[in-house]
């Protein structure tokens, strides 16, 4: 037994240093690959921006340029950087290197999953209309990942004919992904609105609609905030599904105009407290007359976030701070609390107690730097 | 001919806006984080300073709030992905000449710098 030490202690000591080299040789090695790397990056950054600002497009560009990805980030990161013929150039020059060309091709499946996903991302971001059918492709993909990718990619192509099949996607998702999707869809903006109404109008007619998906379908709409919209979501406003009428309560808030006033003071009467919360917060946002009267009697209604939004858009309406300062003096101990505590989160008391101290204070003033000074 | 203090920590942004302002033959000064940004501006004199917003270090609005109350007064434009009203405002109120976010146009941005230097 102990004869046998001395040769496992060499053999310990031996795996130790060969370690320690692999890890030393490994370490250098990712160094000198960063430090390249960074040099390409500067190396395509200096020539990309040259290019740009001579307006050229020089037919020489080198191909091994078109597969490396560093490229393609380089161009990326002046593509979102500028506007208008500068990033039409920018277009220009990475059709011209061929690199829309390259990013399809190996965004195909026969390529490691890694190397796919990259090209993938980076033709989200560079895809000209000309491969908007490789991204449409791409919604079948297996990878969420990859699916996500492209609809961002025909997001940023506002392509509208495909919104149909990309919010079917996100009911078949799990629900991050489904998420992201909505997320993409935002930024299309306007012009998106009608085809996710009409897409929203037809699934709430199928006997298997996805309550989630259009839930989040509602929830893109009032991101987008187009007035068009209205229609569709005070048709979901007197849904019996319950998320769907607070969605669309909340969607109301940017898209909502003067015929959102009366159904969402009927919202305001709703059994679930989600509903009547995020009626009030539209309310307030929407305004118009009787609106804050309205509010005003939800400043007794049984559940605190109600009350405390109702007491939030009541400052930001006409006449909402008296209101407020009537609730002081009110029988609910509950309804004192929410307008108090929103009275000072306006400043609102803090005003009346300056106004004291300077002795230009009046009446009400004074009741409420009283109230200020016993709380 | 000006003095330009270009201060940003993105690369592609300080090539992109050097190489315009250098063709059109200004001197170009630059700064790759906030610290470093307020420092040079406050040891050198220049004719204009751009400032990225978010930058490690310092934020373009705190570098122009203490050049100002040091009396630092060269004319400062701000450059930023933020996109929200009140920066814009506060960078104004401070007395940027100017707020241009990004993604920004070249051509807008080099016809801000133009005006401000003629005047």
């Amino acid at each position: 037994m102990l004869s046998s030490l001395p040769s496992v202690l060499g053999f310990t000591a031996a795996a130790t240093v060969a370690l320690t080299v692999i890890l030393v040789v490994t370490k250098l090695v990712h160094r000198e690959i960063q430090r390249w790397q960074g040099v390409r990056s500067a190396h395509y950054l200096a020539a990309i921006g040259e290019m740009l600002s001579r307006r050229m497009v020089p037919q020489n560009i080198p191909r091994s340029w078109a597969t490396d990805p560093i490229f393609w980030d380089a161009l990326a990161e002046y593509r979102l950087l500028v506007t208008g013929a500068d990033r039409e150039h920018v277009d220009r020059l990475a059709t011209q290197a061929g690199v829309h060309r390259a990013l399809v091709d190996r965004s195909r499946r026969r390529f490691p999953s890694g190397r796919r996903l990259r090209a993938v991302a980076r033709l989200a971001d560079l895809a000209t209309p000309l491969q908007r059918q490789h991204l449409r492709s791409l919604l079948d993909d297996g990878s969420p990942q990859i699916r996500t990718h492209a609809v961002r990619g025909l997001a940023r192509l506002k392509d509208i004919d495909s919104i149909p099949r990309i919010l079917d996607l996100a009911r078949r998702v799990e629900p991050w992904e489904a998420a992201r999707i909505a997320d993409s869809l935002i930024p299309m903006g306007m012009p998106a609105s009608q085809a996710v109404c009409a897409w929203v109008e037809e699934e709430m007619r199928r006997p298997d609609c996805s309550e989630e998906t259009v839930a989040l379908a509602v929830r893109i709409l009032g991101s987008i905030g187009d007035p068009e919209a209205e229609p569709t979501l005070l048709e979901l406003l007197k849904s019996p599904n319950p998320e769907w009428r607070v969605t669309a309560a909340s969607a109301l808030e940017r898209t909502g105009g003067p015929n959102a006033i009366e159904p969402l003071l009927e919202a305001i009467d709703d059994h679930a407290w989600q509903v009547r919360a995020r009626a009030a917060i539209s309310l307030g946002a929407i305004g118009g007359p009787g609106v804050a009267r309205a509010l005003a009697g939800l400043l007794y209604d049984p559940v605190w976030w109600v009350r405390q939004n109702a007491a939030s858009a009541l400052a930001d309406l006409p006449g909402g701070t008296d209101h407020l300062i009537a609730a002081l003096d009110g029988p609910d101990p509950y309804a004192t609390d929410s307008a108090l505590n929103q009275l000072t989160i306006s400043g609102v008391l803090a005003q009346a107690a300056e106004r004291v101290r300077s002795g230009v204070a009046s009446e009400r003033d004074r009741r409420l730097a009283a109230v200020a000074a016993s709380t | 001919m000006a003095r330009i203090l270009l201060a940003d920590d993105s690369p592609t942004v300080r090539h992109l806006v050097r190489w315009h302002l250098q063709a059109e033959g200004h001197e170009v000064v630059e700064a790759t984080d906030g610290t470093s940004a307020y420092e040079i501006g406050n040891e050198q004199d220049f004719d204009l300073a751009i400032l990225d917003q978010l930058m490690p270090g310092m934020l373009g609005l705190d570098i122009l709030h203490e050049w100002r109350s040091r009396g630092r007064d060269f004319p400062v434009l701000l450059l930023s992905a933020v996109d929200d009203d009140e920066t814009v405002v506060r960078s104004l109120e401070l007395g940027a000449f100017g707020y241009i976010r990004k993604p920004f146009s070249v051509p807008e941005l080099l016809a801000r710098i133009a005006v401000q230097l003629k005047s």
